[in-house]
């Protein structure tokens, strides 16, 4: 079964192009914004610190609300488009994002209240990146 | 070992490479959304599956959601192997190409 270079890089891309569409399918117009809106807010919920440590956990409890709702709502797009589950590399981005969800969790508990702008700036721009981010697949459509 | 020995002969037709590698990325997908991602007629997508499902490569379970009958396709541990090994081959192909591509470079200078 003889086979070229060209033949085994054009069957690669083709691979690789429907692996994307199958870990990541486009996503309708209003998903990139209303998940960089939940991104940017749970963030900056995170980050506002208060004195009293009971408001401190419930801003942080929010902001994990906010980024586990941008999550579950990107998951109801995939399994409204009938695609279940996610396997391969698009898996260890999840786990990824985990870790940088714990970071935030972490610096929300311990953060001062001078930070509180720093973390809702960080939000806004963490937003914006995952605005964009996500447009791109949007556009795909 | 030759590249591309580990060419699978199922994932030769760019239809059912589609379709295997758009399986491989879930647990599961319905029979639409395969059809329409991978820009297939119900018909081809239907005659791919049954041949990847004949090697043991893919499987096919029919359910409903509310009355709605619906067809869900998955890929099988032995066809994500399959697969698996046929994108390594590929890429052993291509590198092996790019080597040689270097090393005419070298003689030249």
């Amino acid at each position: 079964m003889a086979m070229d270079a060209d033949d085994a890089r054009r069957d690669l891309d083709e691979a690789r192009i429907s692996y994307e569409l199958g870990a990541r399918p486009p996503l309708p117009g209003w998903a990139p914004p209303a998940c960089g809106v939940l991104v940017a807010a749970a963030i900056a919920l995170d980050g506002l610190a208060p004195e009293s440590i009971w408001l401190r956990l419930a801003g942080v409890a929010g902001g994990i609300v906010l980024g586990v709702a941008a999550l579950l709502l990107l998951q109801g797009v995939r399994t409204q488009q009938g695609v279940r589950g996610v396997r391969g590399p698009a898996r260890k981005e999840r786990a990824g994002l985990v870790t940088m969800a714990a970071f935030f969790v972490i610096v929300g508990l311990g953060a001062a209240e001078s930070m509180r702008y720093i973390m809702a700036g960080l939000g806004v721009v963490a937003g914006l990146a995952v605005w964009v981010a996500l447009g791109r697949r949007a556009a795909r459509r | 070992m030759t590249p591309g020995a580990g060419l699978d002969e199922a994932f030769r037709t760019v239809t059912r490479l589609r379709i295997a590698a758009f399986l491989s990325a879930c647990d599961e997908s319905d029979f639409r959304a395969v059809q329409e991602y991978c820009g297939l007629s119900p018909s081809l997508l239907s005659k791919n599956v049954t041949f990847l499902a004949e090697q043991g490569y893919a499987e096919v379970r029919k359910g409903h959601v509310g009355k709605v009958p619906r067809t869900w396709l998955r890929l099988t541990q032995r066809g994500r192997t399959a697969l698996a090994h046929h994108l390594t081959a590929l890429q052993e192909i291509a590198d092996a190409a790019a080597g040689q591509g270097r090393a005419l470079g070298k003689d030249r200078d």
